[in-house]
């Protein structure tokens, strides 16, 4: 039966799987759906090496019916030999964006159907061959099939959901992604008290101010900007503080009445 | 096949010529005797020859020529491809269309100078080159329904016919300013009335209407008209001129140099682009003339005739079909023409992916260019510089282009690309810079020498600059022929890098960056020793920077919700007294008249400012203005023409959830009998958006009587946030400003 899951759990099937099998695992791509971030925040859910998950996990992309075709007969066997050649073995593919069989507008009539024929069939021979568990999914997380190491007699059923192929640049920016951060980060600025909650927008505040940085840096994950902003805007504060004090030490006698109002952690007011 | 050459004023000629359309199909599995069978049954003759197929490779492939005489490729090469089990067969050269096939094969191009003698052509001088366009003809065709509901219906009787002779490209100015006619001899303008009085309704058709079709017909052969430029011809007034002769029973009624049956070349569609849905008017092409129609033509609106003829003979599209189209098409043929003089036909359906990465590597990769975080507030001394066509330039530059990409040939190319692992060949220029380098260089000849704007020069820049523009976007299009997405990646971190390097050699110049987008940097410090800036950043990226503007002050406005400076919205004011501004209301399409005068004003009042501190006191001043314009707007006093939205409707009826402004309009237009698609414009005035009905709530244009009421509390607050775009980061938000307003 066809069963809705979401995007998040297909990330995690893809993280824990190439830990726990010691293997290479490989999304193909048909829906511009791939987002190594998903993936990042599904290894860290399950306190996965996120260097070592995104460096196992593969991505290939095609934009067509006909790309999508060639990517399963053709590019996707060249990638399991080029990783057995190395001694690594392909052990779980993951097939997303199937409609794209459906919604190209460059097909003709039964072009789609004998495309996705070919494209599965060669999905199947390639998982048999690795002792590889395979998903088929129609858009990520909607509807899937699933494809074991059983025999070629495996049955796929796959639902087909409409959506839209996207073009060229498919992740989002990394200010999509901070503001997705800060976004989810919000449920923790509301359980603070109104009067740390300044300081909270403070951070988020120094975050945007170096998403330049953070874009440049390319990081695949987005949390590590986040805290050298953070990080970089403090250092800027503290040598401010500290010329202050200097200027001070030298002008009159310090007093300690003159430090600014510390907040104790976990104050609640 | 006609050929149509125009020797001078009124000499027209059409000339038959024969054309064997062929293409070339590979059978993968190498046995090309099935194919041979199944071709010869079909009637089509073909011969084995070796053809070059990969590009950048001089190998040459066998595989089988089909000669098609005059017939029509496509439903053959669907069925054979069907018969293939769509992916034995392989099948090449179907690019371009037909049209332009046909005169490769004579070696013509659209607007040729040709010398011919007996079915020999030659064509003269540089196809590359700039040309005086020739002395065409240009009218302006009106055609006014008599309109029996608020919108034009193809049942309605004609109600007024006008032909305005335009000035010739080929003579000083140009024939865009549609609505400025040259006035003086009668022979410039001609006119058909409906009489007056009784007419017979929707549906037949009077004497009268039928003798001013012949008419028409008659002067249009008599002005020896070339080119008829409509407003909105493709969306109704030529099927409306078809569809009146019929009912007359003018059998032979036309409006080209031959009788042409009376439909249009495509169909109307709707179709999404970059998650917008567009909508697509039918093309009614002309035989023998050139039928342009304003609306439904993006290169004449930036370009006019000039431009549409440049780029006709440079990218090799018949003129009708360019003006037609988007920048993508051009520039996609100006390539598969490259390929082909190289000797490379084009793949029928192109399946080339994305080389496989992890995760880690995409992540990497596809990033977009650099962008700073401006400086919120306004900043005196501000000099811009940007790079010119620096995504094309870097496609140059790097010899980027999807067959150059880690070339066997070159291992160890220096064309690396900074941050990626990709290398570019060394050896071979490849197809798409080899497409844009003559792009780039006529782009830079025309800007030199363009003078006034209304200027032949300017025109071709214009039109070459979207070229260039859209070339980039093209690489990472799923069906573009000459695209990969590995380019598109790399031009990026090429981008990205030389961004960063430019920032370095400015701060180290001792100037301060306040803010930098993807090719533009605005930099505060001395003018002084801006061109050895200039000078060194050019030199140290290889790319040609310039510089664009210099400010005496510039604002950079925070993004509404997040305080932080917003990356795309800015005004400023130049030395030279011009006002830049984007991102603000002013710019957006959408906001009416009024509110867009208002912002104006506004900046004006700013603008007699030239300092920063001067622009600080001129702020209560621009204040002010806004409080003019806000009385009569809360009075009721403005006329509602000035306060139309203009929205594209982004999906059909149906599929509105919500009842909003837009789906009130949609409904009001389907009441009123207009032909509604997603992706078309409608313009109406909000009448109250607490309104149950779709009256109460809007009024579309087509049905306003000019004494309408309009939602005054609505207009005011976006007035207001007209005002509050503007002086945000002077501490003036929608509250202040409202509270100033009233306490007059």
């Amino acid at each position: 039966m066809p069963v809705a899951l979401p995007a998040a759990a297909l990330y995690q099937w893809l993280a824990q799987g190439v830990m726990e099998l010691d293997c290479h695992g490989v999304m193909v791509d048909g829906a511009s759906t791939a987002n190594p971030y998903a993936l990042v925040a599904a290894a860290k859910a399950l306190d996965l090496p996120v260097d070592e998950v995104t460096r196992r996990v593969h991505v290939v992309r095609g934009f067509t019916a006909h790309q999508l075709e060639r990517l399963c007969t053709h590019d996707l066997p060249e990638l399991a030999l080029e990783l057995g050649a190395q001694g690594r073995r392909l052990g779980l593919v993951w097939l997303s964006g199937l409609s794209l069989f459906e919604g190209d507008d460059q097909l003709q009539p039964f072009e789609g159907e004998a495309l996705r024929g070919r494209s599965l069939k060669a999905m199947a021979r390639l998982v048999n061959r690795n002792w590889a568990f395979g998903i088929l999914t129609a858009a990520a997380g909607r509807g899937y099939g699933h494809t074991g190491p059983g025999g070629p007699g495996t049955r796929y059923r796959i639902e087909f959901t409409q959506e839209e192929c996207r073009v060229g640049r498919s992740l989002p920016s990394y200010r999509n992604q901070l503001e997705h951060t800060l976004g989810r980060w919000q449920a923790y600025r509301r359980a603070l008290s109104p009067r740390e909650r300044p300081f909270f927008d403070r951070v988020t505040a120094m975050a945007r101010a170096h998403a330049a940085q953070g874009a440049y840096l390319g990081s695949v994950d987005p949390i590590e900007p986040v805290l050298l902003a953070v990080l970089v805007e403090q250092e800027k504060r503290l040598e401010a503080l500290e010329g202050r004090r200097t200027l001070e030490a030298h002008s009159a006698p310090r007093t300690d009445e003159e430090t600014p109002t510390r907040v104790t952690p976990g104050d609640r007011g | 096949m006609a050929l149509w050459l125009w020797r001078g004023p009124g000499d027209v000629v059409r000339l038959l010529e024969d054309h064997d359309n062929t293409f070339y199909v590979q059978a993968l599995e190498g046995d090309h005797r099935e194919l041979e069978r199944l071709c010869t049954e079909a009637g089509a003759p073909c011969e084995r020859v070796g053809v070059k197929l990969e590009l950048g490779r001089e190998r040459e492939t066998e595989v089988l020529k089909v000669h098609l005489g005059l017939r029509d490729e496509r439903s053959f090469v669907r069925a054979l491809n069907q018969r293939g089990g769509f992916g034995r067969y392989r099948f090449f050269g179907l690019d371009p269309d037909l049209e332009q096939r046909f005169l490769q094969s004579l070696g013509l191009y659209p607007l040729a100078r040709v010398s011919c003698y007996r079915h020999r052509y030659e064509t003269l001088g540089s196809r590359r080159g700039m040309v005086r366009p020739p002395p065409l003809q240009v009218a302006e065709l009106t055609v006014e329904p008599r309109m029996m509901t608020s919108a034009p219906h193809l049942l309605d009787p004609l109600g007024r016919l006008e032909l305005v002779r335009l000035p010739s490209p080929g003579l000083a100015g140009d024939g865009t300013s549609s609505s400025a006619p040259r006035t003086g001899s009668r022979a410039d303008r001609w006119e058909w009335l409906a009489p007056e009085g009784e007419h017979g309704g929707r549906g037949p058709t009077t004497p009268a209407e039928s003798e001013a079709l012949e008419q028409l017909q008659e002067v249009l052969d008599e002005w020896e008209v070339d080119v008829v430029v409509t407003c909105g011809g493709d969306q109704f007034d030529l099927g409306y001129l078809w569809a009146r002769a019929d009912l007359a029973g003018l059998r032979s009624f036309r409006l080209g140099r031959q009788w042409q049956p009376p439909r249009p070349r495509r169909g109307a569609s709707s179709y999404t682009t970059y998650g917008e849905v567009r909508y697509q008017a039918p093309a009614w092409h002309l035989h023998g003339r050139l039928h342009i129609d304003v609306r439904n033509s993006f290169f004449f609106q930036e370009g006019g005739v000039s431009g549409l003829i440049h780029l006709a003979r440079l990218s090799g599209v018949p003129l009708q079909t360019l003006a037609r189209s988007m920048p993508g098409t051009a520039i996609s043929t100006i390539q598969i023409h490259e390929a082909a003089r190289r000797g490379y036909p084009v793949l029928w359906k192109k399946n080339h992916p994305e080389q496989p990465k992890t995760m880690a590597d995409l992540a990497c990769a596809d990033r977009g260019g650099y962008i700073c975080d401006p400086q919120v507030g306004v900043h005196g001394n501000v000099a811009e510089v940007d790079f010119i066509s620096l995504y094309p330039s870097i496609m140059v530059q790097y010899n980027i282009s999807p067959e150059t990409l880690d070339c066997p040939c070159c291992p160890d190319s220096r064309l690396a690309i900074p941050g990626l692992p990709y290398r570019y060949c060394e050896r071979q220029e490849g197809i798409v810079p080899a497409s844009l380098r003559p792009l780039l260089a006529t782009r830079r000849v025309c800007k030199a020498l363009s003078k006034s704007p209304d200027d032949h020069y300017k025109k071709v820049a214009d039109v070459l600059k979207w070229l260039l523009v859209c070339s980039f976007g093209y690489q990472g299009y799923r069906n573009a022929r000459y695209g990969r997405i590995e380019c598109h990646e790399a031009i990026q971190a090429a981008a990205r890098e030389t961004m960063v390097i430019s920032i370095e050699l400015a701060e180290e110049a001792g100037y301060r960056v306040l803010h930098g987008i993807v090719d533009s940097l605005w930099l505060q410090g001395p003018k002084r020793d801006l061109p050895a800036l200039v000078g060194r950043i050019s030199k140290a990226t290889e790319l040609p920077l310039a510089l664009e503007a210099l400010y005496h002050w510039i604002a950079f406005l925070p993004n509404r919700s997040t305080g932080q400076g917003s990356l795309t919205h800015y005004y400023g004011l130049k030395v030279t007294g011009q006002v830049k501004y984007r991102g603000i209301e002013l710019r957006q399409h959408d906001t009416p008249a009024y509110h867009q005068r208002a912002q104006k004003a506004m900046l004006a009042a700013l603008a007699r400012a030239d300092t920063v501190d001067g622009f600080h006191r001129q702020i209560p001043e621009a204040v002010a203005v806004l409080r003019d314009h806000a009385g009569p707007l809360r009075r009721g006093e403005v006329e509602p023409g000035e306060l139309l939205m203009r929205r594209r409707l982004t999906r059909s009826l149906e599929a509105y959830h919500n009842f909003s402004d837009n789906s009130a309009a949609m409904e009001q237009l389907l009441e009123a009998g207009v032909e509604a698609r997603p992706g078309q414009r409608v313009r109406y005035l909000v009448a109250n958006t607490r309104g149950r009905t779709h009256l109460e709530r809007v009024r579309i244009e087509q049905l306003m009587r000019g004494d309408e009421t309009y939602d005054r509390a609505y207009y005011y607050k976006t007035l207001l946030r007209c005002g509050e775009s503007l002086l945000l980061p002077f501490g003036w938000d929608v509250e202040r400003l409202d509270a100033a307003v009233r306490s007059q």
